[in-house]
Parts: structure tokens; sequence; C-alpha cells
């Protein structure tokens, strides 16, 4: 799992996993969406580029799953 | 790192304990302080049996490396969840928690109008609803203290971080247990969601320093990266809040307009 080479792909791998563990019917897309985007240099991404694709790739599992528990919230209630 | 486990695993201690003491109270006041003080011990034991075998035996088994990737994901994972939820709460779309109300509704749930006084009850009544209210007791206590053993098994997994943890989460629940024997109430008071909003950014701050480093990462900001983090997760829970906010206020317009439509054909 260490040395720069295949940092980015370990990190896709850990998002994609965290998102099936929060599966709330948004994060398994989100999680695949992130590792498409980045799949294409995921091998050869930097320390600091992982870092930055990992607070990236949280962030917007939190924002999603706001957005996915909030609609689910207004639907519940009727508003 | 030290302050940071210290703090966590008592804010986590100090939430979980008012919710739990809500219902050992409600047992206590309905089917005896016998059943309702021998359930939460009984929980208790269990709970700490548990934090022992996991954090003292299994997970020392384990690489640091890997270590680091299990516990960080599990506190990402509890931490999201803390943080989205105090996050609906703040923005108005899920109800705050009642603990007053929560009290009444046990206490209306056990202290049923069919049953019979204490004192009219046969010695196998009474029996009978101790039991009730033992198990009563020692299901609250573990359900809500399932997480405080969750949180004291990850934060102290690592080397250095055992005591911190266990001081933190027993100093929160004694101090409620103490509150609890001083007001004989529930702790209405105990502000539970802005508690569960600040665990919640520390849980997701910590767990992703703990899963970067499992997947080999060394972060740029060093020891500074918990604060860090902290501070990204704090302005990323407000800008949810305002998003919640205003997603929640179009989808009132949105149905708005469509149901005047609807009645206007």
């Amino acid at each position: 799992m260490s040395g720069a080479r295949g940092k980015g792909g370990s990190v896709v791998r850990f998002l994609r996993f965290l998102a099936h563990l929060m599966a709330d019917g948004w994060t398994v897309p989100a999680g695949l969406a992130v590792a498409a985007v980045v799949t294409l240099g995921a091998d050869r991404v930097s320390s600091t580029a992982a870092q930055a694709l990992m607070l990236a790739g949280l962030s917007i599992t939190l924002l999603l799953a706001v957005r996915s528990s909030a609609r689910q919230a207004v639907r519940g209630s009727g508003r | 790192m030290i302050v940071t486990t210290v703090l966590i695993a008592l804010l986590v201690g100090l939430v979980e304990g008012t919710e739990a003491l809500t219902v050992v109270l409600a047992v206590g006041l309905t089917r005896g302080w016998r059943a309702s003080i021998g359930g939460t011990l009984a929980g208790l034991a269990v709970l700490a049996a548990v934090v022992v075998l996991l954090g003292g035996a299994a997970l020392h088994a384990i690489p640091l490396q890997w270590l680091n990737l299990l516990l960080g994901t599990v506190l990402l994972l509890v931490g999201l969840r803390w943080l989205t939820k105090a996050i609906l709460r703040v923005a108005g779309l899920v109800k705050m928690r009642d603990e007053e109300a929560a009290f009444a509704k046990t206490l209306a749930q056990l202290d049923s109008p069919a049953e019979r006084s204490p004192v009219e009850r046969s010695p196998a009544e009474r029996s009978a609803s101790a039991r009730i209210g033992f198990a009563t007791s020692f299901g609250a206590v573990l359900l809500e203290g399932a997480e405080v053993a969750l949180a004291v098994v990850a934060l102290g997994a690592r080397p250095g971080t055992t005591l911190p943890a266990v001081v933190g989460a027993v100093a929160g629940v004694l101090a409620v247990v103490l509150a609890g024997i001083a007001v004989r109430k529930p702790l209405a008071r105990v502000p539970e969601n802005t508690i569960k909003l600040v665990v919640g950014v520390m849980l997701s701050a910590v767990g992703t320093v703990w899963a970067g480093e499992g997947l080999g990462m060394s972060w740029l900001a060093g020891q500074l990266t918990v604060v860090v983090l902290i501070a990204w997760y704090a302005l990323l829970a407000w800008v949810a809040v305002r998003w919640a906010r205003a997603g929640s206020v179009a989808r009132k317009v949105e149905t708005g307009r469509a149901t005047t439509a609807g009645a206007a054909r």
C-alpha cells in the first residue's frame, strides 16, 4: 500500500469501499464517479494529490449523504 | 492527539449516557430501582467485556498500517453519520431529540394502566415486572453504550491512546450518572445535537487522518493535520446546513406550486 505508485488507486478503492458501507442509494454512484475521474492518473498520483483526492471524495460523500437524507426527511414529513 | 481522544470519548459518553439515563430513570420509577440499576450494571459489564476483548486482544494482533485503515474507516463511518444527522437537525429537517418527551413515552410504555400498583401485585407479578424492567434497562444501556464502546475501542487501539480513551468515556458517563442522581430527571438541558455535531466533526477528522495513514500517506500538515481537518469539516457542516435549508425551501415552493396548479385545473 505504500509508495507513490498505487497510492491513488488505494484511495479510490477506499472511497468505493466506504461508499458501499454507507450505501443509501447515492454513495455507490458517487464513489464510482470519483473513481472514474481519477482512474486515468491513479497509479502515478502523488501523495499530495492522493490527500486532496481523499478529502474531496469524503467531502462529496458527506454532502451527498446530507442531500439524500434531507430529501427523505422532506418526503417523510409530507412537506 | 491525546487531548482529541479524551475529548471525543468524553463527549460520546456524555451524549449516549444522557439518552440511556432517560430510559434507566423511567424503569426505576415504574419497575423499581433494583431492576433498573441491575440492568444498567449488567449492560455496563457486557460493554466493558467487549472493550477488553476487542481493544485488549483482537486489535493488537493486526499490523499498525492495517489497524489504521480499519479504525479510520470505523471512525469515518460513525463520524459522517453523526455529522449528517446533526446537520439535518440544525437545518430543521429532522426534529431535535427531546429527552423529556422520550422520558414521558417510556414511562407510558412501562407504566401500563392495566397493571396493578406494586403493592397489589402478587410475588410472581412483581418478579415478572422486575424482569421486564431489568431487560429494558439492560437493552437501553447496551444499545446506547455500543457507540461509546466502539469509540473507546477505535480511539484507544493505537499505542498510548487506550488510557485517554477509557478515562474520557468513563468521565462522560460518570458526569451523566452524577447529574442524574442529583436532579432525578432526564437531562433535557444537555445540548445533545451540538455535541453530536462537534463529535461528528472530530471523529471524521481523526478517521480521515488514520485512514490516510493506513493507505500509506504522510499528511502534509504533520501534527496539525487533525486541527486543519476539524476546521475543514466544520466549514463543510456549515455549508451543508445552508444547502439543506435552501433545498428544503425550494422543494416546499415546488410542492406548493404543484398543489396550486392541481387545484386550478
